[in-house]
């Protein structure tokens, strides 16, 4: 008895300081991935056949110690230690495909922690580089790719990743039982994969689309060793709370799933690809823990605060204003900056419905934009934290500078609205039509969150006479509206995509159907040329004049009243962490970088710890952060 | 001629017990009094004398500032032509404001209004997060939040004793009858009929009224249906049977009367509930469109801002003190009204 | 008597089924079902309205709509390609329930196909669809027999002559057989889904009835004892104080206050209990007091408001049967005050009181979204609210069912109690 209390206390005494030793707190076991393939020959893909790539036609990216080392995390990063993180959803399921997968939780951790495609993407320069597949090469007519996958590439359970894999896994994509019809169009465009070897599979498009490439060599991959036995409804039944194997650096195990509440992440001690250079210094923590605040941001901000959450995104521009300068963030031990990055900001403001009066009159639609004072709002309500939007592509390459801005403009507003036959006020104040007598009345739909954004809007409109009213809906009710086009004007947000893909929301035939994002009904033949254009293209530099010109003709019918835009992140930590100069990477530029490319440093958390203790200050940061402007600035 | 004898006695007892009737007295003349806010609480003028003209503004509505030579776009402002004028000393014109010039609706876009002001002697609670005057959307919530709950209240009141009494005292099939249909009825999920409606409709008042009845009317029918079982039972109902009076009169006349002290005690309840239920609604975002004024969209605003104090403090306080009014109304009522007297023996 | 309440509980049938009708056809009226979410999912691959806009990064696709074979596949997924009645019917339980589908086509002049699936046992499943005379298709397992799980239709013949085939499993399973669905979001049995949820709201909702009672009845005694009392004024004035105040609101201030973020650390911030890695490793005294230590806010925000109703019932119930004519004789008859007052006017004055559990009852379990959302708890009344605005139907009418059972129980246990209580009152 007396052995075996002291046999706890040891345990308890050595797990107390088991954060900081390295590994320690891993339980899994390492599997054995010695077994090298050496039947398979250099030709087929086997070991050796980097040497005869080049002569195949096979393409790559070489690693450049001079250019690359910044860009992959930082030299000084060491592994261990534990990130607390808390999001305000638990998973709808596990699996990254399939029914209710779409999440951003799923695709930010447990899509790009726990599983590989087939190349990833350069984090600064967005050119491909090596991921499962070490070489790849693209036919002259641009539809058939080959993959060389690395005969070095492991699943968890120390299985080989082979060409059947890459099959297995288009299959499952294209079965519709597992309800993700996204899946079938995406990867509807290819015809099945093709095995030539062990290590080599070969896919065609059935379009040249510079995108297909894109698409198909990111497509995360899930073991063929698994899938063969399953079909669409077993998958996703049995996977919907248990995570199928995959290739990547983390592994989440059954019991550290705890459904609606948390699940933890663990880094894997025998990750195949751990020594190559672009993830070695990557993937530090060893665990990393999601828990779940639902629908509650004023609680997961006072968990933070408590320290129960190492990380913060702060949303709302008040916040950050008002309420992070607490004790904690005074004395340094929260640090506190705006991250600026090159994120595409997306698209946000009131989009009208240029179908149905008033707005299918540019008049009004302009009259409104000169009237809707968002810069004021900034001043007023934002702290000046945000900067205008004027394009589609607003502050990415391919925003069209010769755009016009639209600011406060009453004047111009007033010459408008007279042109388009509002001249008279009644005895309310409200503009009326001379001819028809009708007043310029119309309906806004929106979430009841967003009621402060929208109501100093009405009362700007109410002052030149322009009667907008305001009907609070629940989100699901309002798309349903939105897309049914029964609306006048809605206020949406768009997030943007790193390669914009205008074709959606631009194409002349898609303004006249429902439910796609078209939502302005926006019809332009040029347009419609260009996208043409735009899909076949494989030059870049072209591709970005395209846009560009589409953004010009866009902001020209204006079927939109652009809003505000913010081009960085606003992120509060507990410093305890290392992370490398930029923070987070040039394009993603949000918060959930940290959980890729930052660290625990055990040495900045005693210290942290000991100025708690003593009430000592820690050096405070600049607020702004601009690694990437100032970059950008360089290099261009 | 002896019911109206009744009355007054009762209301003759219930003036004795001042807390309730100066309760009623208070909240009667505000309730009363907010229904003339806009001549109180606006920024609109009551009258403007300008060149020789006199104007008013709060009975013909729109008037553009260029009539009394404003650089504006829309409105007059009548504040800053109140200040310009004073400042020309030697103009006949003048305006008369309303006693606390500020309007519910004015935010931002005003020039000098900005967001989260603490209280002060020109913003008595403070503005909100979009500028707004506190204190003017208190007062004009103070009367939305009493006619919502009155009517509701009264409506339910009349439901609940006609179907409640019948059921109460008819009993068997038809009491049977109705307690399935209240039971079924009961079950509607209240948010899905609210966001099916609103959907089709823009909520307004009289729809949120008619929504909220057609759930809450089940509540006080069972209520009066238990008292109505009750008294049925007691010798009295026997004996005004046996006089040979109506059912109708034995209901609404004797059982009624005598059923009226949980009745009326819950009325304040009642009312309360109509006031809270509001302000759910709208703090749920399924209430009246904005920007009207209400309690529970600015308890929200309050909540997740919970350093600006005011913003909680006010809704909660206007809550409190018409809900204690109410109460001591309520038990006043209560008192006077009942037939027995409340006196305790020794 | 017995005879009652017997007919009163055959009479939740009837009920039972006319409310679950109602709120069937309703739900089925709410725009935004599991099918126009899966739409706009394609349409857009999540936004989200702030201030500053939206801004994830990633390679989705967006704006294309659903096509036509998927539509199909997910409406047959969602059982949404057959009419409602049979729909409600299979809820229920007396309508076969199809499970699961496999479509497969039958090339035109064969009278034999072979169809894998699934698997069973650990193998892959393969079943023989073949055609008979009378165009009906019968399954066949790979031992010959006609197979017992699966069944097979004709959807549709092609012009070249195939034939569109499916191939399902059927069932009755419903309500009736205790299977309430399967729940959208959380890809559960909806009986998964609710039970611990339901555990925690109930667990709650009693903690608090209990207290408020322990509390209310006393201060209500007190109140009425000393009518008109200072301490009847100030009291008045404190609990009205508390019901005038939100719950949540409260409970919301009183996390920041408490919870250790920003001022005073003395209370955990949110949750039902510590997280199950902590939890697990406590004794059961430690598990006692987290438990404890978890819930003192949330029940204070949960039952502040009830405590004015409770209190000025039992006040005025009490107050009542004090100037009743029986209590008049028994003081005349020279009772002592605390007999006539303890025993006999209290028994009556408890009657509304004891009336009411049922009702409440029901609350209890309908939960507090407001109160659960606050305290990040995962209860019953978000449970519900959460699947009414993502329109998870099978949670929302799992929940009705239970909160209309319950009602319906609570409804009789009130009747029950009051005529226990109450000797005047005959149930017939």
């Amino acid at each position: 008895m007396k052995n075996y209390i002291l046999t706890l206390f040891l345990i308890l005494l050595f797990s107390c300081g088991g954060d900081s030793k390295k590994d320690s707190n891993l339980s899994q076991k390492k599997n054995n991935i010695s077994n090298k393939d050496s039947q398979t020959s250099a030709e087929d893909g086997g070991y050796g056949f980097e040497k005869i790539a080049k002569n195949l036609g096979f393409d790559t990216y070489e690693w450049n110690e001079k250019v690359d080392k910044t860009f992959f995390g930082d030299p000084k990063a060491v592994k261990g230690g534990k990130l607390n993180y808390i999001h305000s959803l638990f998973p709808r399921t596990m699996r990254v495909l399939g029914q209710n997968s779409s999440q951003v939780l799923n695709s930010r951790t447990i899509m790009s922690l726990c599983y590989e495609g087939l190349l990833g993407q350069h984090p600064a320069t967005l050119e491909f580089t090596p991921r499962l597949a070490s070489h790849w090469k693209i036919s002259k007519d641009k539809t058939t790719f080959e993959f060389r996958i690395n005969p070095d590439a492991r699943w968890w359970d120390g299985m080989p990743v082979t060409s059947d894999d890459v099959i297995a896994t288009w299959d499952l994509r294209m079965d519709e039982t597992i309800l993700s019809p996204a899946e079938q169009i995406t990867y509807g465009k290819f015809e099945r994969p093709i095995a030539k070897s062990k290590y080599i599979v070969s896919v065609k498009a059935k379009s040249v689309n510079w995108r297909n490439f894109l698409y198909f060599s990111t497509m995360v991959l899930h073991p063929n060793h698994i899938l063969k036995d399953l079909d669409g409804t077993a998958f996703l039944e049995e996977y919907a709370f248990s995570v199928i194997p995959g290739t990547g650096p983390y592994i989440i195990e059954d019991k550290n799933i705890k459904n609606q509440e948390s699940y933890t992440l663990e880094r894997r001690l025998d990750y195949w690809n751990a020594d190559s250079p672009f993830n070695k210094y990557k993937y530090n923590f060893d665990k990393i823990k999601v828990s779940v605040v639902k629908d509650n941001d004023a609680l997961q901000f006072e968990k933070f605060k408590k320290g129960e959450q190492d990380i913060y995104n702060v949303q709302r521009s008040r916040r950050w204003v008002e309420e992070t300068d607490f004790r904690a963030t005074k004395k340094g031990w929260i640090k506190k900056q705006r991250v600026y990055s090159e994120k595409p900001a997306g698209t946000s403001g009131y989009y009208f419905n240029m179908r149905q009066w008033p707005f299918n009159d540019k008049r009004i639609r302009y009259a409104f934009c000169y009237l809707y004072d968002r810069q004021k709002m900034n001043k007023e309500m934002y702290y000046n934290e945000y900067g205008m939007m004027n394009s589609l592509y607003s502050g990415s390459v391919y925003e069209n500078k010769d755009n016009k801005p639209f600011e406060y403009n009453p004047t111009e507003a007033k010459k408008l609205l007279k042109e388009a036959g509002y001249l008279e006020r009644d005895s309310n104040g409200w503009l009326v039509h001379s001819e028809t007598g009708k007043i310029l009345s119309f309906e806004i739909v929106i979430q009841k969150t967003s009621a402060y954004m929208v109501t100093p809007v009405q009362q700007m409109l109410k002052e030149y006479g322009i009667d907008m009213q305001i009907k609070f809906m629940d989100y699901n009710t309002m798309i349903k509206n939105v897309n049914a086009r029964n609306f006048n004007v809605c206020l949406l947000a768009y997030s943007g995509l790193i390669y914009p893909n205008p074709e959606g929301s631009l194409r002349s035939t898609l303004a006249d159907q429902n439910d796609n994002n078209n939502v302005w009904g926006f019809k332009s033949d040029r347009v419609d040329n260009l996208l043409d254009e735009y899909d076949i293209c494989f030059d870049q530099k072209r591709r970005v004049e395209i846009i560009r010109e589409i953004d010009g003709i866009f902001s020209d019918v204006h079927p939109i009243a652009f809003s505000i835009s913010r081009n960085y992140s606003r992120m509060m930590w507990w410093d305890k962490f290392g992370y490398p100069d930029w923070m987070f990477s040039r394009y993603v530029g949000e918060y959930w970088d940290a959980l890729y490319y930052w660290w625990y440093d055990e040495d900045k958390d005693s210290e942290l710890k000991e100025s708690i203790e003593s009430g000592k200050s820690l050096p405070l940061k600049p607020i702004d952060m601009k690694y990437w402007p100032n970059y950008l600035a360089k290099n261009s | 001629m002896k019911n109206t004898s009744i009355f007054s006695r009762r209301w003759q007892k219930f003036k004795t017990l001042k807390r309730g009737y100066y309760s009623l007295i208070i909240l009667l003349s505000l309730y009363i009094l907010s229904f003339f806010l806009p001549l109180l609480i606006n920024n609109k003028a009551l009258i403007v004398k300008y060149e020789g003209n006199y104007y008013f503004p709060i009975v013909t509505g729109f008037v553009s500032g260029q009539v009394f030579g404003q650089d504006v776009p829309g409105e007059a402002r009548y504040r800053e032509l109140k200040s310009s004028f004073k400042e020309d000393l030697n103009s006949s014109n003048w305006v008369l404001l309303p006693p606390y010039p500020y309007s519910p609706f004015e935010d931002i876009t005003y020039d000098g209004n900005k967001m989260y002001e603490s209280p002060s002697s020109l913003h008595w609670l403070g503005t909100d997060n979009t500028g707004r005057d506190v204190f003017a959307r208190l007062c004009y919530a103070f009367n939305i939040s009493i006619s919502f709950a009155l009517i509701l209240t009264i409506i339910n009141y009349i439901v609940g004793i006609l179907i409640g009494g019948a059921m109460g005292y008819y009993g068997g099939k038809f009491d049977l009858f109705f307690q399935r249909l209240i039971e079924v009825w009961s079950s509607l999920p209240m948010l899905f009929v609210i966001i099916i409606i609103s959907s089709i409709l823009k909520p307004s008042f009289f729809l949120l009224i008619g929504i909220y009845t057609l759930v809450n009317w089940i509540s006080m029918t069972y209520l009066i249906r238990a008292e109505f079982y009750r008294e049925k039972a007691k010798p009295y109902v026997a004996a005004a049977l046996s006089m040979g009076q109506s059912n109708f009169k034995i209901m609404f006349k004797h059982i009624l009367a005598n059923s009226l002290v949980p009745i009326i005690t819950y009325f304040p309840f009642s009312v309360v509930a109509g006031i809270s239920a509001l302000v759910g609604l709208d703090y749920l975002g399924f209430g009246l469109a904005p920007p009207t004024p209400s309690w529970g969209q600015m308890l929200d605003v309050g909540l997740s801002n919970i350093s600006k104090w005011w913003m909680v403090f006010s809704p909660v306080s206007a809550q409190f003190f018409t809900l204690l009014a109410i109460v001591f109304i309520g038990e006043g009522v209560r008192e006077a009204f009942d037939p027995k007297v409340y006196s305790r023996l020794r | 008597m017995v005879n009652y309440f017997l007919r009163r509980i055959l009479l939740m049938i009837p009920t039972f089924l006319g409310s679950t009708i109602l709120v069937f056809t309703i739900l089925q009226m709410a725009p935004g079902g599991p099918i126009e979410q899966m739409m706009l999912e394609l349409q857009m691959g999540g936004n989200v309205v702030g201030e500053g806009g939206g801004g994830s990064s990633s390679n989705a696709i967006g704006g294309v709509s659903l096509p036509p074979k998927a539509l199909k596949e997910l409406e047959r997924f969602y059982g949404f390609d057959k009419p409602i009645y049979q729909r409600y019917l299979s809820w229920l339980g007396v309508w076969p329930r199809e499970i699961k589908h496999r479509d497969f086509s039958i090339p035109k002049g064969i009278s034999s196909v072979e169809k894998r699936v699934g698997k069973v046992d650990g193998a892959i499943w393969k079943v023989d669809v073949s055609i008979s005379n009378d165009n009906d298709l019968i399954v066949y397992e790979k031992s010959g027999e006609k197979s017992e799980n699966w069944f097979s239709k004709i959807e549709n013949s092609n012009e070249d002559g195939s034939l569109d085939a499916v191939v399902f499993q059927q069932e009755y399973s419903g309500i009736l057989t205790g299977n309430l669905g399967k729940s959208y979001t959380y890809l559960k049995p909806v009986t998964e889904v609710m039970k611990p949820r339901f555990k925690i709201s109930l667990f709650f909702g009693l903690t608090g009835i209990f207290l408020s009672y322990l509390i209310c009845i006393p201060l209500g005694i007190k109140k009425a004892l000393n009518h008109g009392s200072a301490f009847d004024f100030g009291s008045s004035v404190l609990i009205f104080m508390a019901y005038s105040i939100p719950g949540w609101a409260l409970g919301g201030v009183l996390l920041v206050l408490f919870g250790g973020g920003s001022f005073f650390d003395v209370f955990p911030l949110g949750g039902f209990r510590s997280p199950s890695e902590i939890w697990d490793t406590l004794s059961p005294i430690q598990k006692v007091f987290d438990q404890i230590h978890h819930m003192i806010l949330p029940i204070i925000a949960w039952s502040i408001g009830s405590f004015a109703t409770l209190t000025v019932l039992m006040k005025n119930s009490l107050l009542e049967n004090l100037s009743q004519d029986y209590v008049r004789t028994a003081f005349a008859k020279g009772l002592k005050e605390n007999r006539v007052i303890w025993y006999h006017a209290m028994r009556n004055s408890l009657i509304p009181i004891a009336s009411g559990i049922g009702h409440l009852l029901g609350v209890v379990i309908a939960g507090s979204y407001f109160i659960e959302r606050m305290f990040n708890i995962d209860g019953f009344g978000r449970m519900a609210y959460e699947a009414i605005l993502s329109r998870d139907y099978p949670v929302t009418l799992g929940f009705l069912v239970i909160v209309v059972l319950i009602r319906l129980l609570g409804n009789i246990i009130s009747d029950f109690v009051l005529a226990i209580v109450d000797p005047r009152i005959r149930f017939k």
